[in-house]
């Protein structure tokens, strides 16, 4: 592979312009395939993420290829039992932003086929929405409800022992 | 990917970006730009949906049905199911049965990884029961007033299926306590079917064993029992019989003296011994137990000082490695009531007389996971089986 000190470009739906070393692009698995197809001469145009989430993913996969490339030195050492907790905790900081930016996070990351991402912001919303109730989470992902009440009612007494408290 | 009409139409539109300008690559394009900004009117793609949702423990998932009809239809789609079991993999639980004797319903406490234990009830089976294999979601339990009697339950989501009896009499005609020796459960999460095997020694009338080994195994396609017999002389430890470990179409099960493992090809209903490596078996001290690590057999041996974690990496060509050294020196006085449970990549799950423990691989971190108050007669490890959540209607 490049040596990490190449850059790439990406283009978002936007039409801005990021840079990202080679390092970071590897943590997307689509954007490997396509420089792998096309070259790195060209910038990659990105049309399905817009600038706002391109930002969050950029910082997302330089920090990961950082602590990639201080683990490789050491074979380690450097990192150690308590950088792995540490990035765990970023990782954490990281996905506390609003719904609307988280969402389209999810989006990126699938589209983008960044595991790591995809795994941790899904998890996020998915732990969002354990405990709450289904009107709860209609509100959150601004879902219309298209059950009429007798085929809700229905349901619920289907599946009761999921309403139980634990 | 391939299953989801979904995700051949994401892939179709990556080939249109490359494809030379033409209206049709700017309606694309257009079309997933709005994707990102009509979610905040409202509609959710069910990509996301998808990935979400597969991240849901269970009792959370049935509860979340009543949402939407796109939410309700989910947890029966194939390829949600795929990737939801794909997931939940690589989160292995205990299950221990905490069930007192006096108590008229069985109930579990199960622990993962993240949060201490959870009850869980098997109360929807109507019966007390004690666990005796769990596979891939799956749990096969014997009635404890009914002797012959066999359920396969899913106990996320309280399916169940209650196993014709078999019209051979030997379920009953087990040596020497009219229970099976060995109960093995066989899993196919893909097409969601599985077998259960009873096997032990036959008595004759006369309440000896003619030496014959009996084995029964139920075919959940067919619905049916099939018996075959064969001739052996193997013994089993209490840990043994409650380590068996379903790969490659076969069931397997360690034997007392540890030399082999006993090996139940279900492709061919033969049985068979593997042989183990002289590194695996002998060493000053070492107890050894059978686990599962990633559909592959996995042998981790105690000694006073040192976990060792091999894995059997080519079954075929019987190749084991070592694939972690674990120093036991943080649990020092635990090590000789410890027993590993289950496993993944990532970390192992272990239980001593009151405690399930995690350590972890990376970090080395080691962490009391769940105990128990009161004081109870047997030992946490002696009902602990390796668990994960799976949809697997067993109906």
């Amino acid at each position: 592979m490049a040596s990490s000190s190449k850059t790439i470009t990406v283009v978002s739906s936007d039409g801005d312009e990021f840079e990202m070393t080679m390092k970071a692009a590897e943590q997307s698995k689509l954007i490997t395939h396509m420089l792998d197809e096309f070259g790195v001469s060209d910038k990659v145009p990105l049309y399905n993420v817009n600038s706002e989430t391109m930002a969050k993913v950029m910082e997302y996969c330089k920090k990961h290829a950082d602590h990639e490339a201080a683990k490789e030195e050491d074979g380690g050492a450097a990192i150690g039992a308590g950088g792995e907790e540490e990035l765990k905790k970023w990782d954490d900081e990281f996905l506390k932003v609003e719904n609307g930016l988280l969402f389209n996070i999810i989006l990126a990351a699938n589209y983008l086929e960044i595991k790591s991402l995809l795994d941790s912001s899904c998890q996020a919303v998915a732990d969002m929405i354990k405990g709450k109730t289904p009107e709860q989470i209609r509100e959150i992902f601004n879902i219309k409800n298209d059950f009429t009440p007798e085929e809700e009612a229905k349901l619920r007494s289907e599946n009761e022992w999921a309403f139980q408290e634990d | 990917m391939s299953n989801c009409p979904l995700g051949r139409h994401i892939i179709h539109h990556q080939l249109l970006i490359f494809s030379p300008r033409s209206t049709c690559l700017r309606f694309v394009c257009a079309f997933e730009v709005s994707i990102m900004n009509m979610r905040r009117d409202g509609v959710f793609p069910e990509e996301v949906v998808i990935q979400i949702l597969a991240r849901l423990p269970i009792k959370s998932l049935f509860r979340s049905k009543t949402v939407c009809k796109l939410w309700y239809r989910l947890p029966s789609d194939k390829y949600f199911i795929q990737l939801y079991n794909e997931i939940s993999s690589e989160n292995s639980m205990i299950l221990l049965d905490i069930s007192d004797a006096s108590e008229s319903k069985s109930s579990l406490i199960c622990v993962d990884k993240v949060r201490g234990g959870s009850e869980l009830s098997l109360a929807f089976l109507n019966d007390r029961v004690k666990v005796r294999a769990s596979c891939c979601g799956l749990l096969c339990c014997s009635s404890i007033p009914d002797k012959g009697v066999y359920y396969v339950c899913n106990p996320m989501t309280r399916e169940f299926k209650l196993l014709p009896r078999s019209r051979e009499r030997p379920v009953t005609r087990f040596y020497p306590d009219g229970e099976a020796t060995l109960v093995g459960l066989a899993c196919d999460l893909t097409y969601q079917k599985f077998k259960v095997v009873l096997a032990g020694y036959h008595r004759t009338f006369g309440h000896r064993s003619d030496g014959s080994f009996i084995c029964l195994v139920f075919d959940s396609e067919l619905n049916k029992w099939r018996k075959f017999t064969s001739f052996q002389d193997d013994h089993f430890s209490h840990m043994n019989k409650n380590q068996v470990v379903f790969v490659n179409n076969a069931l397997h099960w360690l034997t007392v003296n540890s030399a082999y493992i006993l090996v139940l090809d279900l492709s061919c209903d033969n049985w068979k011994k593997m042989q183990l490596p002289y590194d695996v078996i002998y060493g000053m001290g070492h107890r050894i137990y059978l686990l599962e690590l990633n559909g592959c057999l996995s042998i981790i041996q105690i000694s006073e000082s040192w976990m060792n974690i091999w894995v059997l990496n080519d079954y075929w060509k019987e190749e084991w490695s070592m694939v972690d050294k674990v120093s036991l020196r943080c649990i020092r006085g635990m090590v000789p009531g410890i027993f590993p449970i289950s496993q993944t990549t990532e970390y192992i799950l272990l239980a001593t007389h009151k405690q399930v423990l995690v350590y972890h691989h990376r970090t080395r971190i080691w962490k009391e996971m769940y105990s128990v108050k009161y004081s109870s007669t047997l030992p946490l490890w002696f009902s602990a089986h390796a668990y994960r959540s799976a949809l697997f209607t067993c109906n």
